[in-house]
C-alpha cells in the first residue's frame, strides 16, 4: 500500500471521514457517563458506517441510478444503487434501535432518577 | 487357545435388567408398598440367571461380544464376556441376591427412611458393576467405573447426618481424583496405540520406551488403586463405613473394591499383558505396595473398637492379597489372587452381615459392648467365627486355600519376604479376629438386656438378617473343603490363569 | 404438495414474522388470542422444520430464491443439513418454552403480554432466517431483528434491574452489530457481491489483502459479541439473571443462531484451505474457545445467583463449540454441532427449572436449595437429568459431544485442548453438584409454605402442565446420548460439507 502518496490519501477522503467519525463515536460510547451521550456515540458510529457505505456506491462520473427513457442505456454510467439500498434498511434498523434505547432511558430515569452510568452499574 | 466368539445381546440384557429395575423403583417406589424390595429381588434373580447362562460356556472357551455403539474412531462402546469378566459378574450377581434379602431385613428392622433412593442407587450400582465386568475396552470400563462412583454416593450419605455428608465428600474426592488419573492414563494409551480394546496379550507391547510404560503403569495403578484401597489411597474406605451395613457389605467389601481389584487385573493382563508386565519390571513395585498395605492396615485394625471400622481396615488388608497375587506374576500367585477375589468376598460379606445384624438387632457398634452376646445371637456369631477363621487362614476354610497358593506363588517367584508378610498377616488377623469372638462367647456381658430387644423384632426380619451370613459362611467352608470342584472359585481361577498365561 | 415443500425455507421464516404482525392486533381485539396465535404459529413452524429436515436428508439441500431472482442480484436461502437441523432444534425449543410459559407471564398485564409474544415470534422468525440465509446482508438484518427483539424481551417488565441489564445488552450488542456492518462493507468492496457462495469463489485470489482480513476480523469480532464468546460475554450474566421467564431460553437459542452465522463466515466464506495465512484463524478461534471454557467455568463456580451461574456456564459451552470449530477437522466439527444440540437441550431445561423454582418458591440463590428434592421432586429430577448432560457424565448427550471434540483434539495433536475439556468437566461438576447435593441430601432448613396444585404432587411442586416440558427436555438430554445416531444423520453430512469448503 502506497500510503505516502498524497493523492491516494486525499482521494480516499470518504474513508478518512468515516474513520474519524467512528472514533469520535467510540470515544463517546466509552468515555461519557451519561446514558444518552453514550447512545449518541453509538448513533455517530452508525451514521459513520452509513456514510462509508454510501460513499462506496459512488462511481467516477456516474449519475444517479435512475433509468430514464431518453438516456442511452448502454453508454451511461450509473452510480451503484446497492449500497444505498442496503443503508436504507440499516437506517431503519438503527431507528428501531434508537427508539428502543431512548425508551429504556426514559424508564431508567423514571425508576432510578439518574442517568449516570457509573451509579447505575452499581445497582446491578 | 482360540476362543469361539459369539455375538449376543445377553451382556447388555444383564445390565438393562438392573437399569430397568432402577427406573421402575425410581418412578413407582414411593407409591407401591414393597415395590422396591420386590423389584430388586426379582431383578437380582433374573440377572443371576442370565450371568449363569453364560458362565458355563464362557469357562469352556466361548467369548460373548456385543458392540452396540461406536464412540470414537477405533473405540466402541463394547462389551466382551471372557472368563475373568464372567467370574466377576457371577460373584457380584450371586452376592447381590443375598444382599438384597439382607437389605430388606435391615431396612425393616431399623425402619429406615428414603428406601426408594436406597434401592434405586443399589440397582444402579449393581448395573454398573456388571457393566465393569462385561466391558470390552478401557473406555466402556471407565464409563461404568465412574457411574459406580456416583451411584454409591447416595448410599454413603444415606443417613444424611453431618458425619455422613463429610464422609461422602471425602469419598467422592478420593474416587473422582482416581477417576481423573485413570482417564488420563486411558487417553495416553489411546494416543499411543490408537485402540482401547482389552486383548488377551495386552495392547501396549512395543508402543513406547520402557520408562514411558513404567510411568503409564503407575498412573493406571493410581487410577484403579483408589478403588482397590491400596495405601495410601485407602482413606475413603473407613470413612465410607458410615453407610448402612448392607452398603458396606456389598459395595465396600464386594462390588466397589472388587471392581478396583478387577481393574488391576484387567490393566495388568489385558492392557499391558503378562509378558510386558514382566518386561518392564513393575511387578515387584506393585507387590511391595501391596505388602505394605497388608501389614499396615492390619496393624491399624488392631486399634479399632468399632467393629465395622475393624472390618474396613481388614478389607483394605485383604484386598492387597489379590494385588499381591497378581503382582507376583507366577502361576500359583495369580491363581491365589484370583481365587481370593471370590473367597474374600464371601468371607468379608459374612463378617459385615454379622456386624450389621448385631447393630440392627441390638444396637451395638463397639466390640467392647459385644461381650457375651453369643448367647443371644448364636447363629450370627457362629457365622462370624467361620468368617474370621477364614480370614486367618485356618485349614478347611477357603482362606487357607488362598494363602496356600499365595505362599507357593511367592516361592515360585523366589520372594521370601512375601512369605514372611503373609505369615505375619495371618498372625495379625488372628490378633484382631479372635478376641472379639472369644469375648462374645466366653466373657460376661458388659451391657445387659439385649435379649428383649431381639425378641421384639419380627421373626421374618430376623431370618433376613441372620440367614444370609449363615449361607455365606457355609459357602466359606464348602469352598475350603472341596476347592477343586467344577466351577468353584479355585477351578474358575485355574481356567482364567490358563487363559492369561497361555495366550 | 411439491410446491409447498420447495417453499419450506421461506415458510419457516415467514410464518413467525407474519403472525408477529397479527398478534398485537388480533390479540387486542379478541382476548386471549395473542397466546393462541403464537402457539399455533410456532407449532406450524415446527411442522415445517420437521418436513424440511426430512426433505433435506432425502434430497439434499433446498435452495430458495426470493422472488425468483437469482444471485448475484437476488437473495437466496439455502436450507442445508446444518440449517435444517438447527432450525428443528430452535422451533422445537421455542414451542416448548412458550407452552411452558402459558400462564406465567401474567403479572405483566394484558397489553404487555401481547408485546411479549410478538417479540418472541419476531425472535423465532429471525433465528430461523439467520441459519438458512445465503446472503450476508440479509444475515445482518436478521441478526439485528433478533437482537432488538431480545433487548425488548429482556426489559419488557419496564422496571427493576432488567432495564439496566437490557441497556447494557443494547450497548454492547449494537457495538457488535456496527462491527459486523463494517466487516460486511469491507467484504462487499473487495468482492462486489453479497452472496456467500459467490464470495467464496471470488475470495481466494485476493485473500491476502488487508481489506479482506480486516473485514474478516471485524465480522468475527462482531459475531463473537452476539454469541458471548470470552471476552465479549460480559452482557450475559446480568441479562440472564434479571430477564423474565423464558427470555434466557430464547437467548440460549439466539447464541446458537449466532454460532451458525460464525460457522457460515468461517467455513463457507473462508474455507479451511484459505484462512491459514497470514493469520492462523482457526488456531485463534480454538485458543479463544479454550480460554472461554476455563475462565467462564471458574467464574461460574464463584456465583451465588443460579441464573448468573448458568450464564457463565453457557459462556463456557459456547467456548467448547468454538473450540470444536477452531480445531477444524471432520470429527471436531461434528462434535461442535452435536454440542450445539445437546447444550441447548440441557441449558434450556436448566433455565426452565430455575424459572419454575423461582416462581414456586422464590429461590434464586444456590444456598437456598437445601432439601428441595422433597418438595419439588419432578422439577429436581429434570434438573438432575439436564445437569448430567451439561456436566458431560457418561451415557448422556453432553458426554457424547465432549468425547467427539476431545477425541478430535487428540487426533489433531492438541493434547492441551483435551486436557482443558477434562478440567472443564470437573469444574462443571463442582458447581452443579453443589446444587444437587444440597437439594437431595440435605434436609430443608425450613418448610416454605407453597401453593399445592394437586394432592398428587407434593407441596410446592409445579402443576403438571409446567412439568411436562421440563421432563421432556430432561429425558431428551439423556436420550441424546443413547440415540446419538439420530442427530448424527444430519450432522455428519453437514460437517462434511463444511470441511469440504461448501455451504
Amino acid at each position: 500500500m502506497n500510503a505516502i502518496d498524497p493523492g491516494f490519501i486525499l482521494g480516499h477522503y470518504n474513508y478518512w471521514v468515516s474513520i474519524i467519525l467512528i472514533m469520535i463515536g467510540l470515544y463517546a460510547l466509552i468515555a461519557k457517563r451519561n446514558l444518552i451521550k453514550k447512545f449518541i456515540g453509538l448513533n455517530i458510529i452508525e451514521t459513520a458506517i452509513f456514510l462509508f457505505y454510501i460513499s462506496l456506491g459512488d462511481v467516477e462520473g456516474g449519475i444517479a441510478p435512475i433509468i430514464t427513457h431518453d438516456a442511452a442505456h448502454d453508454t451511461v454510467v450509473y452510480a451503484n444503487p446497492l449500497p444505498s439500498a442496503m443503508m436504507l434498511t440499516a437506517i431503519v434498523v438503527t431507528l428501531a434501535m434508537t427508539a428502543l434505547a431512548l425508551g429504556f432511558t426514559v424508564l431508567i430515569y423514571r425508576q432510578y432518577g439518574t442517568l449516570d452510568a457509573k451509579k447505575l452499574m452499581e445497582q446491578l | 487357545m482360540t476362543p469361539e466368539i459369539v455375538y449376543s445381546a445377553i451382556p447388555i440384557l444383564a445390565i438393562v435388567i438392573s437399569s430397568g429395575a432402577a427406573i421402575l423403583i425410581g418412578l413407582f417406589g414411593n407409591r407401591v408398598r414393597y415395590l422396591n424390595e420386590g423389584v430388586s429381588l426379582g431383578a437380582a434373580v433374573i440377572k443371576f440367571a442370565l450371568v449363569y447362562s453364560m458362565y458355563t460356556s464362557v469357562m469352556a472357551g466361548t467369548i460373548y461380544i456385543c458392540n452396540p455403539v461406536a464412540l470414537l474412531p477405533g473405540v466402541d462402546f463394547s462389551f466382551r464376556v471372557d472368563p475373568i469378566g464372567v467370574y466377576f459378574a457371577f460373584l457380584s450377581s450371586l452376592l447381590w441376591i443375598v444382599t438384597t434379602i439382607y437389605s430388606i431385613g435391615y431396612m425393616e428392622a431399623l425402619n429406615e427412611h428414603a428406601r426408594t433412593r436406597y434401592f434405586l442407587s443399589f440397582a444402579v450400582c449393581v448395573a454398573s458393576t456388571i457393566g465393569i465386568a462385561f466391558s470390552g475396552n478401557l473406555l466402556t470400563f471407565f464409563i461404568f467405573y465412574e457411574i459406580l462412583t456416583f451411584a454409591t454416593y447416595p448410599l454413603v450419605v444415606h443417613t444424611q447426618t453431618k458425619e455422613a455428608l463429610d464422609a461422602g465428600r471425602k469419598y467422592l474426592a478420593y474416587l473422582m481424583s482416581g477417576g481423573i488419573v485413570l482417564l488420563f492414563a486411558i487417553i495416553t494409551t489411546y494416543i499411543m496405540t490408537g485402540t482401547l480394546d482389552f486383548a488377551d496379550g495386552g495392547i501396549l507391547a512395543g508402543s513406547a520406551p520402557v520408562d514411558t510404560l513404567r510411568i503409564l503403569f503407575i498412573l493406571f495403578m493410581i487410577g484403579v488403586g483408589v478403588k482397590t484401597a491400596i495405601m495410601p489411597l485407602h482413606a475413603w474406605l473407613p470413612a465410607a463405613m458410615v453407610a448402612p451395613t448392607p452398603v458396606s457389605a456389598l459395595l465396600h467389601a464386594v462390588a466397589v473394591v472388587k471392581a478396583g481389584a478387577f481393574g488391576v487385573l484387567r490393566v495388568l493382563f489385558y492392557v499391558f499383558g503378562f509378558d510386558l508386565t514382566q518386561e518392564i519390571g513393575m511387578g515387584p513395585f506393585l507387590a511391595a505396595m501391596a505388602a505394605i498395605t497388608i501389614i499396615i492396615a492390619s496393624i491399624i485394625a488392631l486399634a479399632q473398637d468399632n467393629l465395622k471400622m475393624r472390618l474396613a481396615y481388614s478389607t483394605v488388608s485383604q484386598l492387597s492379597y489379590i494385588v499381591l497375587g497378581a503382582a507376583l506374576l507366577t502361576p500359583a500367585g495369580l491363581l491365589g489372587g484370583i481365587a481370593h477375589m471370590m473367597h474374600q468376598a464371601f468371607m468379608k460379606i459374612t463378617l459385615f452381615f454379622c456386624a450389621g445384624a448385631i447393630f440392627a438387632l441390638t444396637g451395638k457398634k463397639l466390640i467392647s459392648e459385644m461381650h457375651g452376646t453369643a448367647e443371644d445371637m448364636p447363629y450370627t456369631w457362629a457365622a462370624f467365627t467361620i468368617g474370621g477363621l477364614g480370614m486367618i487362614g485356618i485349614p478347611l476354610t477357603c482362606g487357607f486355600v488362598t494363602k496356600w497358593y499365595l505362599l507357593v506363588g511367592s516361592l515360585q517367584a523366589d520372594a521370601w519376604v512375601y512369605i514372611a508378610v503373609l505369615l505375619t498377616s495371618a498372625l495379625l488377623n488372628a490378633a484382631y479376629f479372635l478376641p472379639p469372638v472369644y469375648h462374645a462367647y466366653f466373657s460376661p456381658k458388659t451391657v445387659a438386656r439385649t435379649h428383649e430387644h431381639i425378641q421384639t423384632t419380627r421373626p421374618w426380619i430376623r431370618l433376613c438378617l441372620v440367614g444370609p451370613p449363615v449361607c455365606t459362611a457355609a459357602a466359606v467352608i464348602i469352598f475350603g473343603i472341596a476347592p477343586l470342584a467344577p466351577y468353584f472359585p479355585l477351578d474358575a481361577a485355574r481356567l482364567i490363569v490358563a487363559w492369561i498365561m497361555g495366550v | 404438495m411439491t410446491d409447498i415443500l420447495s417453499h419450506l425455507p421461506i415458510l419457516i421464516v415467514m410464518i413467525p414474522f407474519g403472525c408477529a404482525y397479527l398478534t398485537p392486533f388480533l390479540g387486542y381485539l379478541l382476548k386471549g388470542w395473542g397466546r393462541r396465535i403464537t402457539a399455533i404459529a410456532l407449532f406450524a413452524t415446527l411442522i415445517c422444520s420437521m418436513l424440511l429436515v426430512y426433505q433435506v436428508i432425502r434430497n439434499g439441500p433446498i435452495i430458495y430464491h426470493l422472488s425468483g431472482v437469482l444471485p448475484p442480484l437476488g437473495i437466496a436461502f439455502n436450507a442445508d443439513y446444518l440449517g435444517s437441523a438447527i432450525s428443528l432444534l430452535i422451533s422445537g425449543i421455542v414451542l416448548l418454552a412458550v407452552v411452558y410459559d402459558k400462564d406465567r407471564i401474567a403479572g405483566l398485564g394484558e397489553k404487555k403480554t401481547l408485546f411479549f409474544y410478538t417479540l418472541v415470534l419476531l425472535a423465532a422468525g429471525a433465528m430461523q432466517g439467520i441459519i438458512i440465509t445465503e446472503d450476508i446482508f440479509t444475515l445482518f438484518i436478521l441478526i439485528e431483528i433478533l437482537s432488538i427483539a431480545m433487548y425488548g424481551l429482556v426489559a419488557i417488565r419496564g422496571s427493576g434491574r432488567c432495564l439496566l441489564a437490557g441497556y447494557k445488552y443494547l450497548l454492547i450488542g449494537s457495538a457488535g452489530s456496527a462491527l459486523i456492518l463494517i466487516g460486511i462493507g469491507f467484504l462487499y468492496i473487495t468482492t462486489g457481491t453479497l452472496n456467500m457462495q459467490i464470495m467464496a469463489e471470488l475470495l481466494p485470489p485476493i485473500s491476502g489483502s488487508m481489506t479482506v482480513l480486516a473485514g474478516l476480523a471485524l465480522l468475527i469480532a462482531g459475531i463473537c459479541t452476539k454469541i458471548g464468546l470470552f471476552p465479549l460475554h460480559v452482557w450475559m450474566p446480568d441479562v440472564y439473571a434479571y430477564a423474565p421467564s423464558i427470555a434466557p431460553v430464547l437467548s440460549t437459542l439466539a447464541l446458537k443462531a449466532g454460532v451458525v452465522a460464525l460457522i457460515r463466515i468461517v467455513y463457507t466464506i473462508f474455507g479451511p484451505s484459505l484462512a491459514i495465512q497470514p493469520i492462523p484463524l482457526y488456531s485463534v478461534l480454538a485458543l479463544l474457545g479454550a480460554l472461554a471454557i476455563l475462565i467462564c467455568s471458574v467464574l461460574a463456580i464463584l456465583q451465588l445467583d443460579i441464573r448468573k451461574m448458568f450464564a457463565y456456564s453457557s459462556g463456557a459451552n459456547i467456548g467448547c463449540i468454538v473450540l470444536g470449530i477452531g480445531i477444524a477437522t471432520q470429527l471436531s466439527v461434528e462434535g461442535a454441532l452435536l454440542h450445539m444440540i445437546t447444550h441447548t437441550a440441557g441449558k434450556a431445561c436448566l433455565f426452565l427449572c430455575a424459572d419454575t423454582i423461582l416462581n414456586q418458591t422464590g429461590i434464586r440463590y444456590v444456598h437456598e436449595f437445601r432439601g428441595l428434592s422433597s418438595s419439588m421432586p419432578y422439577t429436581m429430577a429434570a434438573f438432575l437429568m439436564a445437569s448430567i448432560s451439561i456436566i458431560g457424565l457418561p451415557l448422556s448427550g453432553g458426554f457424547m459431544s465432549k468425547i467427539y471434540v476431545a477425541g478430535a483434539a487428540i487426533h489433531a495433536g492438541h493434547w492441551i485442548y483435551a486436557a482443558i475439556l477434562l478440567i472443564w468437566t470437573a469444574l462443571t461438576a463442582l458447581y452443579l453438584f453443589r446444587i444437587l447435593n444440597s437439594a437431595y441430601f440435605y434436609n430443608a432448613a425450613s418448610t416454605k409454605p407453597g401453593r399445592s396444585h394437586t394432592r398428587a404432587l407434593p407441596a410446592n411442586e409445579a402443576p403438571a402442565r409446567v412439568l411436562v416440558p421440563l421432563l421432556l427436555l430432561g429425558i431428551a438430554c439423556i436420550l441424546l446420548g443413547f440415540f446419538v445416531d439420530l442427530p448424527m444423520a444430519v450432522i455428519r453430512p453437514a460437517a462434511e460439507l463444511l470441511i469440504g469448503g461448501g455451504l
